[in-house]
């Protein structure tokens, strides 16, 4: 298989590793687009999930909506987006926040809404404030969920803003897209594996987080 | 916003791209069906591969799609197979996880009334426990339907693609309508493959309701 012997050269090579087109560079303007749309779409869809499951309505909305953005394809997001706005990262982040809106609503609404009512009884009958019982036992309660939700949009957004380099995106699906352009498979072959090692490394990293954090957030009822 | 003149006279095209789409959707989907039974059975001869199976689908499930099918390349090239393969892949790992899953909730008062009976470990699977999952298998089948739907599109930027060529088409000549009667198309096949999964699955498992 030389093609590995050529990927392997092709990491080798220093000038691959620096500069403005290099894999550092890549990967921090990759994680700049992904850690933005995300920042973005956590402030829009946690405080809406949490409304919404609080108040107990728009479930069937938002459970439509999760469908409806799972069934519409990332690319065909961007690209429309592209077309409809102009070519440049603006209309890239719409599409990238509006694809990492709909794991985080759900999963904050399930969260929200199905708290343990009889948790929620109780502390309603120790005499909280509806807003107390939310901060203090419904959101602690929903963070695992919460949680997930976030990880799951994280995930998307990378594997994302890999596809949207074909729309002209800089970042780390360059390699891919530039490569395949090229036939340069080493280029093409070296790219994959460096995204791949970055959405596994996420994964863990949130797997981490949420040992460590979740540990102490959530209050267990027995 | 759609030039309709170019839907009709390319309608022999869309519906071409919309053909191969669905035959790809639907070849992993029962690949993925067919090792996912094999895997089960694995795991039901040596119980204690349950659980790595599903940390390794898990770690596999968290690799982007592009970067899936670009691993597949040194093999396959840039061919059918690969992208079908990637496919599988994609549709197995969702299948395991749901199986598995639901594997794991059986209620336990049926399976040892199972082990009562006389059942060996083989039988029990055949007689009880096939049936008892098959509620997860279709679930797992309804969501691996959808995403591949719309994984079938991220495969046209290694030259296959179904209907994420006409997207590529519209990208590439700055117009709009290939790329909207794409969305369209691929949004009404995963509802029609998901209409058409629940109502085999509602048929199927009779006895859940």
């Amino acid at each position: 298989m030389t093609i590995f012997h050529e990927t392997w050269l092709w990491f080798l090579q220093a000038d691959h590793w620096s500069g403005d087109l290099g894999i550092w560079q890549r990967l921090l303007q990759h994680l700049y687009y992904v850690l933005v749309s995300l920042a973005i779409a956590v402030l829009i869809a946690q405080p809406l999930g949490i409304l919404f499951g609080y108040m107990q309505r728009g479930g069937f909305l938002v459970i439509n909506l999760f469908n409806i953005g799972q069934a519409f394809p990332s690319l065909g997001i961007i690209l429309l987006c592209i077309m409809l706005f102009g070519f440049n990262d603006l209309p890239v982040f719409i599409a990238l926040v509006a694809l990492a809106i709909p794991p985080m609503l759900t999963n904050t609404y399930v969260g929200i809404s199905h708290a343990d009512q009889t948790l929620c009884d109780a502390v309603k009958a120790m005499g909280m404030t509806p807003l107390q019982s939310l901060l203090k036992v419904r959101i602690p309660l929903a963070m695992p969920l919460i949680f997930a939700g976030i990880r799951t949009s994280l995930l998307q957004l990378i594997a994302t803003a890999v596809v949207a380099a074909y729309a002209g995106l800089d970042g780390l699906g360059r390699f891919l897209i530039d490569g395949l352009g090229q036939r340069d498979f080493p280029q093409v072959v070296a790219g994959s594996l460096i995204i791949s090692l970055l959405a596994i490394g996420c994964e863990l990293l949130m797997a981490l987080v949420a040992k460590r954090w979740l540990h102490f957030s959530v209050p267990i009822a027995d | 916003m759609i030039d309709w003149q170019w839907v009709t006279d390319n309608l022999g095209m869309i519906g071409e791209l919309t053909l191969q789409h669905v035959q790809m959707v639907l070849l992993s989907l029962v690949l993925g069906t067919v090792i996912t039974a094999l895997m089960l059975l694995l795991s039901i001869v040596w119980p204690s591969l349950a659980g790595p199976l599903m940390s390794l689908s898990g770690v596999l499930f968290t690799i982007p799609s592009l970067a899936l099918f670009i691993l597949l390349l040194p093999w396959t090239g840039l061919s059918m197979t690969t992208s079908v393969i990637g496919l599988t892949l994609y549709s197995l790992l969702i299948l395991l996880r749901n199986v598995l899953a639901g594997m794991q909730k059986l209620p336990a008062e049926v399976l040892e009334s199972a082990r009562a009976l006389g059942y060996t470990r083989f039988g029990r699977f055949i007689d009880i426990e096939f049936f008892l999952i098959l509620p997860a298998l279709f679930a797992g089948l309804r969501i691996a339907s959808v995403t591949l739907v719309g994984l079938v599109i991220v495969t046209a930027l290694i030259g296959q693609g179904g209907l994420g060529q006409l997207m590529i088409v519209g990208f590439n000549q700055n117009f709009l309508t290939p790329i909207l009667i794409s969305l369209a198309l691929s949004l009404v096949l995963s509802l029609l493959l998901d209409l058409v999964i629940t109502r085999v699955g509602y048929r199927l498992t009779g006895w859940t309701r």
